[in-house]
C-alpha cells in the first residue's frame, strides 16, 4: 500500500496537476465466445442494480468487487480510481469526481434498468484497498473500462491492455471530454439544459424585495443615492481597482498565489500574467501614493503653522518617494531591463 | 433658451484679451503648445528613425492599399469598390465594409500638399499621418481640459496625452491605422459636446454632431461616443441635473448626428438598428418626457403633478423595454454584434467566436500593461477623479463616468487602453494643476491678477449652482466658491513646503517623459514588418524575410496567383506582394477562415482536395524555429485547430493534437498533430533545434511531404512559401508519384 501512496503523490507533483487521465481501455479477449453464448449469461446486472446508489454510481467497497468480478458480466464497467485523502492532494481527483458522478447521474436518468449496458464504479483508495492491489492499480486518478466478460476473473491487472491516453482539458468541465470517450461503448448521453426557472424567479423576487424594501425606506435610500461620498468612494474604488488589472483576474480566473514547491509566491515574473495577489498590492499602492496627493492638495494648506506645513509636505513627498520606489522595484521584477531607477526599496 | 444663453455668453467673452500682459500671456501659451506638439510628434518618429519609413503590421498595409485605390481611381469609384484579389473566389465589397475617413482625409492631405507646390509620395503621407494628429490631439486635449479646470491643467493635459506611450503605441510614424485620426476626432467631439452642455448652444452641438459624424467615418470605436453621450446626459437627468442646456445640445447632437452617421455606407441603417445605438435613442426619448414633466410642472398643482409623472414614467419604461425585446425578437432591432457583446460578459467570445478571442488585442490587461502604458499617470488618475468628484459640475459628471467606464473597457481588452489613455491625462493633469495652484508662490498676487477671468465666470457659475441647489445639494450653500477656487484662494504659506511638493511632482513628470521615451523606443517602433535583433556582442541585425518573400512572390509568381495563408498575413500579402489571397485581416467570413486552418491541420489527403476546390497555387507560412521567432504559425496553430474544429467538429479535434495534454511538437507529437499539413511544411527539411518551442527536430520528423513542393524559403527561414503539385498526368496519386521522381 505504501507503494501505491508513493506512486500516486509522485504522479501528481511531477505531472503538475496535469489534466489527463490515464484510460486504459483492456481489449475483449473473448469477444467471439461471448457471441456464441448469449444464453448462457445471466442477468448479474440484477446484482448491480441493488448497489446503484440514488446518483447513479456505484461506491465500491472490497466486497462489491469482489462480488462484480467474481461472476460473468453482460456489461460495461466503467471504473473511477481515485482518493480523496487530503494528505495525497490530488488536485485532478477533485475536479474530474463530480463530473465523473455528474455524467453517472445522467445516464442512469436517461436509461431504463433493463436497457443498462454501462455501471460507473466509483473505487476509493481508502474503502478499496485490496480492489487496487488485486487490479493493479498504482495512481490516481485512473479511469478503467471493463468490458463484458464470461469466464471468472479474467480481467484482471491489464494485462494485453492497451494504453491510451486521452486528453483532458485544462480548466474546462471534463463532462463532454468524458461522454465522448463513452461513444465506442455505445452508451449515448445527452446534455439537457433546462431553463434556468429558478433563477427567473429569485431574480423577480429579489427585484420584487429590493422595490419594496426600497419604496419602504425612501427617505434613507435617497439619502443614501444622494451621498455624495458614496459615490466618491464607488467611482475611486472601480477606477483604482479596474487599472490594477482586476478584470484580468476574473476573465482569466487567475491563481491567488503561485506555488513554486516550497514557498508561497506573490509575484509572477511573468509581464504577460499575474496573480490575483499582485492586484491587490498593486491597488494599495496605487491608492496610497493618490491619498497622499490628495491630502497635499487638500490638507496641507488647512495646518495653521508654516513650520507644520513644512512638515506635512516633507513627510509627504518621503511617503511618495518611498511608495513609488516599491512600485518601481515591483515592476522591475516583471518587466526585466525597465531602466527607471528611485530608491532601492523593494518588497517582493 | 435664447435670453438664458445671450447673458452667459456675454458674461464670458470679455477676457483679459486687451491688456498687454495678456498678450505675452498669449504668445507663452501658443509656444508651450506648439512645443507640446512638436514633442509629440518627434517622440512617434522613433520607427522612422530605427528602420526606415515604412507602412507598419497588417491593417494599416490594407488601408494603404485603399488609400492608393482612392487616389489612382476617385471617390465614386472607390465607395463602389469590389475587391476581387481577396477572400478567393468570394470577393470583398471593400467599398462598402469600410470607414472611408482616415483614407479621404490623406488622400485630401496629399492633394494640398501637391497643391502647396510640395512633391511628396502618398506613402509618405500615410506614414507620418499619425503623428501629425497626434499633435491635432494634444491640442483638442488642451481645449477640453481647460473647460474643466484652467489653462495650466489643459497644457499639462496636452503633454500627458502627447507623451502617454498608451495612445503612442497606436500613433507611432507608419501606423497607418484608423486609430490614428479617431483618438484627435474623439477629443474633438467630447470638447464641443462639452462646450454644448456648458452654454446651451446649438453652434456647438452641430460642430459636436458634425465631428461626430467625422468620428463614425473613420472608426468603428465611434459607438464608445454613441454610448458616453447619452450615458452622460442620463446620469445628469439622475441627479436631477435636467436643463434647457442640456435639452438643447442632447437633441442637436443625437438627430444632426444619427441622420449624418448613416450617410456611411458601412454603417447604413445601424444607427437607429442596432442595439449599440438603443442607449441614445432611449436617452433622446427619456429627455423629451422630463422636458414635458418640467413644463407640466409650471402648469399643474404638485399633486397633480406627482401623480402623472409617476403612472406615465412607470408605463412609458415599461412600453419601451417590452417594445425593444419585442423588436429585437422580431429581427427589427439587431442584437449586440460579438465584440460588443464580449465586453460584458467576459468568457462570451472565448466560447461563442473564437475569432476575436485568438486576438491578442482582445485580451484582458494586466496590471503591468497599465502600468507600461500610463507610467505614474495611474496614481494621479484617481487623484484627478477625486477632484473632479469634489467639483462636480456637469462637465465634471462626464469625466468621471468616463473614467469609470473607460478603465472598466480598459481592463477587458488590451486595445481599449487606447480610449483611457485621453481621460487619464485629462484627469491627471487635473490633479497636478489643482496641486501647483495650492503651492503656489503667488497666492495673493493670484486673487487680483488671475481671478479676472474666473471673476465672470464665477457669477454664471453660481447663479447655476444656485439653480442646482435647490434640487440636488442640500449641503452646499449659494454663496459657496467652487472647489477649485477655493484651491488657489488658500494656499501654502511655506516656502519650504512649496520647493518639496512642486520638485517632488516635477520628479515623477520626468520619469514619466523618461519612461514614455523608453517604451517608445524599445516596444512601440518596430514595424512588425521588419524585425530587429541583436547578435551577442551588442550589433544590430535587421530580419527582412518577408519583405523579401512577398518581393520573390511578387517577381516570380503568376499575376493571378493564388495564395493562401493564415488571415494574419492576407494583408501584407495583397499590399506587398500583390497576389489574390483566400483570407485577410478582416475577418468577415468565419467560415472561410475555418476552411484555412482545416487545411493546415488536417493531413495530406484530406488537404490535397480542398486545395484544389479553392485554386490555391502556393501556400506561404511564417516559421520561426531557425530564429526564434514566437509568433509563428505553429504557435497560432491552436487557433486554426479550434476556429476550425468549431465548423468542422468530426474533422478537426483538439483534444487530438496534445500529447499528454500538452501543446507539443516534433516526433513525440500526436498523430494528428504530427500528419498535419501545418506541421509538415514547417519542419519540412528542418534540422536541429526548434528553438520556439524547445524540440529537437530531426529528419525523421517529416519523412515525406507529397503534395507541395518547396518553392522558396527566406534567409532566416521564416518565411517558407510551398507550390502546390498539380493532379499527376498519369493519375497516379501524389505519393507514389513523388516517390517515383524521388528514385
Amino acid at each position: 500500500m505504501a507503494v501505491v501512496m508513493a506512486k500516486a503523490r509522485q504522479d501528481i507533483h511531477a505531472s503538475d496537476y496535469s489534466s489527463n487521465v490515464n484510460v486504459m481501455f483492456v481489449l475483449q479477449l473473448l469477444f467471439g465466445l461471448l457471441g456464441l453464448l448469449p444464453a448462457c449469461i445471466a442477468s448479474s446486472s440484477d446484482l448491480l442494480d441493488s448497489y446503484v446508489s440514488n446518483d447513479g454510481v456505484i461506491y465500491a467497497d472490497d466486497q462489491i468487487i469482489q462480488a462484480i468480478f467474481a461472476q460473468e458480466r453482460n456489461f460495461t464497467l466503467c471504473a473511477l480510481f481515485t482518493t480523496e485523502r487530503e494528505s495525497v492532494n490530488c488536485q485532478f481527483c477533485k475536479v474530474f469526481a463530480p463530473d465523473f458522478k455528474l455524467v453517472a447521474s445522467l445516464y442512469d436518468k436517461q436509461t431504463t434498468d433493463s436497457e443498462k449496458e454501462m455501471y460507473f464504479l466509483y473505487v476509493d483508495l481508502d474503502s478499496n484497498r485490496e480492489a487496487f492491489k488485486t487490479l493493479g492499480m498504482t495512481h490516481v486518478p485512473n479511469l478503467v473500462f471493463y468490458p463484458p466478460a464470461t469466464a471468472k476473473g479474467d480481467i484482471k491487472r491489464g494485462l494485453l491492455a492497451e494504453h491510451k491516453f486521452t486528453t483532458f482539458l485544462r480548466d474546462d468541465s471534463q463532462v463532454d471530454v468524458l461522454i465522448d470517450i463513452l461513444k465506442p461503448y455505445g452508451v449515448n448521453i445527452e446534455i439537457v439544459t433546462e431553463f434556468p426557472w429558478s433563477k427567473l424567479i429569485e431574480a423577480i423576487g429579489l427585484a420584487i424585495i429590493t422595490i419594496v424594501v426600497g419604496f419602504a425606506f425612501r427617505e434613507k435610500v435617497l439619502k443614501l443615492w444622494r451621498n455624495k461620498k458614496i459615490w466618491l468612494a464607488i467611482s475611486l474604488m472601480s477606477v483604482i481597482m479596474f487599472i490594477s488589472g482586476h478584470m484580468y483576474n476574473v476573465t482569466r480566473g487567475t491563481k491567488f498565489m503561485g506555488y513554486n514547491g516550497k514557498d508561497y509566491v506573490l509575484i509572477d515574473p511573468s509581464f504577460q500574467s499575474q496573480f490575483a495577489v499582485e492586484t491587490q498590492i498593486v491597488a494599495v499602492l496605487y491608492s496610497s501614493l493618490a491619498f497622499i496627493a490628495i491630502g497635499m492638495i487638500k490638507l496641507v494648506s488647512q495646518l495653521k503653522t508654516r513650520s507644520a506645513q513644512s512638515l506635512a509636505t516633507i513627510i509627504c513627498s518621503l511617503a511618495l518617494l518611498v511608495i513609488c520606489s516599491i512600485l518601481i522595484n515591483l515592476f522591475k521584477v516583471k518587466s526585466y531591463g525597465f531602466p527607471i531607477s528611485l530608491l532601492p526599496i523593494s518588497l517582493f | 433658451m435664447s435670453a438664458e444663453t445671450t447673458p452667459l455668453q456675454t458674461a464670458v467673452l470679455p477676457e483679459k484679451r486687451g491688456t498687454k500682459h495678456g498678450k505675452l500671456l498669449r504668445v507663452i501659451k501658443f509656444i508651450i503648445l506648439s512645443s507640446i506638439a512638436a514633442a509629440a510628434v518627434s517622440m512617434r518618429l522613433y520607427s522612422v528613425l530605427r528602420f526606415e519609413s515604412i507602412i507598419h503590421e497588417y491593417d494599416p498595409w490594407f488601408n494603404f492599399r485603399a488609400t492608393k485605390y482612392l487616389s489612382e481611381h476617385g471617390y465614386q469609384k472607390f465607395l463602389n469598390w469590389f475587391d476581387n484579389r481577396s477572400w478567393y473566389p468570394l470577393g470583398r465589397v471593400t467599398g462598402g465594409t469600410l470607414f472611408p475617413g482616415l483614407m479621404v482625409t490623406s488622400n485630401i492631405v496629399h492633394k494640398l500638399l501637391l497643391f502647396l507646390g510640395l512633391p511628396v509620395d502618398i506613402r509618405e503621407v500615410c506614414v507620418l499621418f499619425a503623428p501629425a494628429f497626434s499633435g491635432l490631439t494634444a491640442y483638442f486635449t488642451y481645449l477640453l481640459t481647460r473647460e474643466m479646470k484652467d489653462d495650466v491643467s489643459g497644457m499639462l493635459a496636452a503633454l500627458f496625452v502627447g507623451m502617454a506611450p498608451g495612445y503612442i503605441s497606436r500613433s507611432v510614424a507608419g501606423s497607418y491605422d484608423n486609430e490614428a485620426i479617431s483618438i484627435t476626432l474623439l477629443m474633438a467631439t467630447f470638447y464641443f459636446w462639452i462646450k454644448a452642455v456648458k452654454i446651451g448652444s446649438v453652434l456647438y452641438a452641430s460642430i459636436c454632431a458634425l465631428s461626430y459624424f467625422y468620428m463614425v467615418s473613420a472608426w468603428g470605436g465611434y459607438v464608445f461616443i454613441t454610448n458616453m453621450i447619452p450615458l452622460h446626459v442620463f446620469v445628469l437627468l439622475l441627479m436631477g441635473r435636467y436643463h434647457a442646456r442640456l435639452y438643447t445640445a442632447y437633441c442637436t447632437w443625437y438627430s444632426l448626428g444619427t441622420l449624418a452617421s448613416m450617410q456611411i455606407p458601412f454603417v447604413g441603417t445601424l444607427p437607429v438598428k442596432g442595439s449599440e445605438h438603443m442607449s441614445a435613442l432611449g436617452v433622446f426619448g427619456l429627455l423629451q418626457i422630463v422636458a414635458f414633466a418640467s413644463f407640466l410642472k409650471s402648469k399643474v398643482t404638485p399633486k397633480q403633478f406627482k401623480l402623472t409623472v409617476i403612472t406615465s414614467t412607470v408605463a412609458i419604461i415599461a412600453l419601451s423595454a417590452f417594445g425593444l425585446v419585442a423588436l429585437t425578437y422580431a429581427g427589427i432591432v439587431l442584437p449586440w454584434t460579438g465584440r460588443f457583446y464580449s465586453l460584458w460578459d467576459t468568457n462570451y467570445a472565448k466560447i461563442h467566436i473564437p475569432i476575436i478571442a485568438s486576438v491578442s488585442e482582445h485580451q484582458p490587461t494586466p496590471w503591468t500593461s497599465f502600468f507600461m502604458d500610463l507610467s505614474v499617470l495611474t496614481w494621479f488618475f484617481p487623484v484627478g477623479v477625486y477632484l473632479a468628484i469634489q467639483e462636480l459640475r456637469d462637465e465634471h459628471v462626464f469625466l468621471i463616468v468616463y473614467a469609470v467606464f473607460a478603465s472598466y473597457f480598459s481592463g477587458v481588452m488590451v486595445r481599449l487602453v487606447l480610449t483611457l489613455t485621453p481621460i487619464v491625462a485629462v484627469c491627471s493633469a487635473i490633479a497636478i494643476s489643482a496641486l501647483l495652484d495650492v503651492y503656489n508662490t503667488s497666492g495673493s498676487e493670484k486673487e487680483t491678477v488671475d481671478t479676472n477671468t474666473p471673476i465672470a465666470e464665477k457669477s454664471d457659475k453660481t447663479t447655476k449652482s444656485k439653480a442646482k441647489v435647490t434640487k440636488v445639494n442640500d449641503d452646499a450653500k449659494p454663496d459657496q466658491v467652487s472647489f477649485f477656487d477655493s484651491l488657489g484662494r488658500k494656499t501654502v504659506g511655506s516656502t519650504l513646503s512649496r520647493i518639496l511638493a512642486v520638485s517632488s511632482f516635477a520628479l515623477y513628470i520626468i520619469m514619466f517623459v523618461k519612461q514614455s521615451d523608453y517604451v517608445t523606443e524599445s516596444a512601440y517602433s518596430s514595424p512588425s514588418v521588419v524585425l530587429s535583433s541583436s547578435s551577442p556582442d551588442g550589433q544590430t541585425f535587421l530580419i527582412d524575410d518577408f519583405r523579401e518573400a512577398y518581393y520573390w512572390l511578387r517577381m516570380n509568381t503568376d499575376e493571378d496567383a493564388k495564395i493562401l495563408s493564415w488571415w494574419d498575413y492576407g494583408y501584407q500579402i495583397g499590399g506587398m506582394a500583390d497576389r489574390t489571397t483566400l483570407v485577410d485581416n478582416n475577418t468577415w467570413n468565419n467560415t472561410h477562415i475555418g476552411m484555412v486552418g482545416r487545411i493546415m491541420s488536417v493531413d495530406e489527403d484530406r488537404a490535397y482536395p480542398l486545395l484544389l476546390q479553392h485554386d490555391v497555387d502556393y501556400i506561404l507560412i511564417i516559421f520561426g524555429g531557425a530564429i526564434n521567432f514566437n509568433g509563428d504559425d505553429l504557435n497560432k496553430f491552436l487557433w486554426m485547430i479550434r476556429i476550425s474544429g468549431g465548423i468542422w467538429p468530426e474533422e478537426v479535434k483538439e483534444s487530438d493534437y496534445y500529447t499528454n495534454g500538452y501543446y507539443q511538437v516534433g516526433s513525440d507529437s500526436s498523430d494528428a498533430m504530427r500528419n498535419s499539413l501545418l506541421h509538415k511544411m514547417s519542419f519540412w527539411r528542418f534540422q536541429g533545434m526548434d528553438r520556439p518551442r524547445r524540440v529537437k527536430i530531426d529528419a525523421n520528423t517529416v519523412p515525406s511531404l507529397d503534395i507541395v513542393e518547396e518553392a522558396y524559403t527566406s534567409a532566416n527561414w521564416m518565411v517558407r512559401i510551398y507550390r502546390v503539385k498539380k493532379p499527376d498526368e498519369f493519375g497516379r496519386d501524389l505519393h507514389k508519384a513523388t516517390a517515383f521522381d524521388n528514385k
